[in-house]
């Protein structure tokens, strides 16, 4: 609980950062002043532009920290990641489709619909793929084959692409940003992301007793395959809206769960809402440096800096997993 | 009085018959240990009591069909500690013990984590990361979590591999008293073995399996007999007396490869 609580100050703290930030900076008088009003240029950009944004860095890094730990604790693996099992792939390519099929525009509620929907069946090919207890090594690789084919059918749309401009505007928004995004996209993604969690935080007891493995978990009367359907439905929902207002912004589902996971004692269940918070940390410094860093041209992605700062991170776990494994005499 | 009952509980997975269908019952206060050979089926009947695997026939406990109580009702019935039990993360030793307390709606620590943990010796490790600790350690803890559920029934497979000659005694001394309800209710104890020895000194009922077909049960002077442990172990056995609480017993041991 404690843990929690600094983390939320840390959020807090950020969120602050978050709104003072920005090509105007403001100090604690223009945020007062514009928060209460009393400046109308400044209370516009905080309200129109800073504050949806940070609140969607909230939403969907908090998702992707949460689901990362709901899948972790499912597949009884620290290397399990919404990212590394095609689940935003996926989603990007249900929703690249909508947009360069010239069926929904960015801002439509059918985007979120079609990102949970290519979350989902993701998430469903790759248990189906993988078969029940899967050993990581096989999930990994379906996760790897799903990841190749959303790919593959996302440049195929890219390339068939009716409007040259639409495809560039596609492709940037597959970097994954917060920028220019509006209250719309907080109602668009919020009410999924807050469902798709619900049903992650209500696992939370059985995710614990599934430490034990599935054999056991079940004895102790957890209904092993209604969890792991719980828990695929909820990171396809969560993920998925995020995606599909964000674009796809991976390895915070990787990270955030490992930050904390020492501090509650490896323990799956209290580590769902630190691992979100955590997330929502994580996702708002990325994307205060996105702000931060001056750049000539086009301004940095989120998606791009949680990549930079995520593939070493999973690098540095690989090894660890390698010497873990050397000193138990495995291959 | 408990009583478990298995009525022509067979399991099949595609063409093989791994259990051909059995009849047995079970009984609270009684220790009950099933031996056979490797690939007998000792797992498989044991997963088919705890239902956890597709099976025909049915397990009634005092007339009711397991399978058809609410999930937590049937894990506080029969709890089941697996073979070489696996645990995923570095959990300490107390808050794996706590989900034995999951069936009864928490996995806090409370009196009867206390106690489990005080009557297996682990109250020094209670702290420490269970995937630290040495196998033998593991399987204590292991049962430590198992007997938590304080349920009616225990189906433990194999509970005593990897452990030491005086953990073995320990932990046989322990499940007696169990079954014989020294502390709680008293509790239905089945159990897979492999030292036919130990089976003879602690069992109260030896049930023996030979390729998927119960072929012996009843008290181990019956059981342990030169006939069935020669025919079913292939080996060649020595009459031995095995001293039990109270009184002393023959039976056959096996002694070396029957040639």
């Amino acid at each position: 609980m404690a843990l929690s609580l600094a983390l939320s100050c840390l959020l807090a703290g950020l969120c602050a950062v978050s709104m003072a930030i920005g090509t105007t900076s403001l100090g604690i008088e223009g945020l007062v002043a514009g928060l209460t009003g009393t400046d109308e240029r400044l209370a516009l950009i905080l309200y129109e532009i800073r504050l949806p944004r940070t609140l969607l860095a909230i939403l969907i890094g908090g998702a992707l920290g949460l689901s990362g730990a709901a899948l972790q604790g499912l597949v009884r693996n620290p290397l399990a990641s919404p990212s590394l099992f095609g689940a935003p792939a996926s989603a990007a390519l249900a929703a690249v489709i909508l947009i360069s099929s010239g069926m929904a525009g960015a801002l439509s509620f059918a985007l979120p619909v079609a990102g949970m929907v290519g979350a989902l069946l993701s998430v469903v090919a790759l248990l189906a793929l993988a078969g029940r207890d899967a050993p990581i090594i096989i999930l990994l690789l379906s996760g790897l084959v799903l990841s190749s084919f959303a790919a593959a059918g996302t440049s195929l749309a890219l390339n068939l692409s009716p409007n040259p401009f639409a495809a560039l505007e596609v492709a940037f928004w597959l970097l994954g940003s917060l920028e220019d995004r509006s209250f719309q996209h907080v109602a668009m993604a919020g009410p999924f992301v807050a469902l798709g969690s619900a049903l992650l935080f209500w696992q939370a007891s059985s995710l614990k007793v599934l430490s034990l493995g599935e054999a056991t978990a079940t004895s102790l009367g957890v209904a092993v395959s209604r969890v792991r359907l719980a828990v695929v439905v909820g990171v396809a929902m969560a993920v998925g809206a995020g995606v599909s207002v964000a674009g796809t912004i991976g390895f915070i589902g990787l990270v955030a769960p490992h930050l904390v996971r020492p501090l509650v004692g490896y323990d799956p269940a209290r580590l769902l809402l630190p691992a979100t918070l955590s997330g929502a940390c994580l996702l708002l410094v990325a994307d205060l440096v996105v702000r931060l860093v001056p750049t000539s041209g086009e301004p940095l992605k989120v998606g791009v800096v949680t990549a930079l700062v995520g593939a070493p991170f999973f690098l540095a776990l690989v090894m660890r997993e390698r010497r873990a494994l050397a000193l138990k005499g495995a291959p | 009085m408990n009583q478990l009952e298995a009525n022509g509980l067979g399991v099949v997975i595609g063409e093989k018959t791994l259990l051909h269908p059995t009849d047995l019952v079970l009984r609270s206060g009684e220790l009950t240990m099933l031996i056979g050979p490797n690939g007998a089926g000792k797992s498989t009947l044991a997963k088919a009591l705890v239902g956890l695997v597709p099976a025909e026939g049915q397990v009634l406990v005092n007339g009711v069909r397991l399978a058809e109580k609410p999930a937590r009702d049937r894990a506080r019935t029969v709890a089941y500690l697996p073979q070489g039990q696996a645990h995923s993360w570095p959990l300490d030793v107390e808050t794996v013990v706590g989900l034995g307390r999951y069936p009864h709606g928490q996995t806090q620590t409370d009196e009867t984590v206390e106690r489990v943990l005080t009557e297996l010796g682990l109250l020094e490790l209670r702290h420490r990361a269970v995937t630290t600790l040495s196998g033998g350690e593991q399987m204590r803890v292991s049962l430590a979590r198992a007997l938590a559920v304080d349920a009616d029934f225990l189906v433990a497979d194999e509970p005593l591999a990897s452990l030491d000659p005086y953990h073995q005694f320990a932990i046989l001394d322990r499940l007696q008293a169990v079954a014989r309800a020294e502390r709680s209710s008293p509790t239905g104890i089945f159990m897979v073995i492999h030292d036919l020895r130990l089976a003879a000194r602690y069992a109260d009922r030896i049930l023996l399996l030979h390729e998927g077909r119960l072929v012996a049960d009843g008290h181990p002077e019956t059981v342990l007999t030169p006939e069935h442990v020669r025919h079913v172990f292939d080996v060649a056995t020595t009459d031995e007396t095995v001293e039990r609480r109270g009184s002393t017993i023959k039976v056959a041991l096996p002694a070396a490869i029957s040639l």
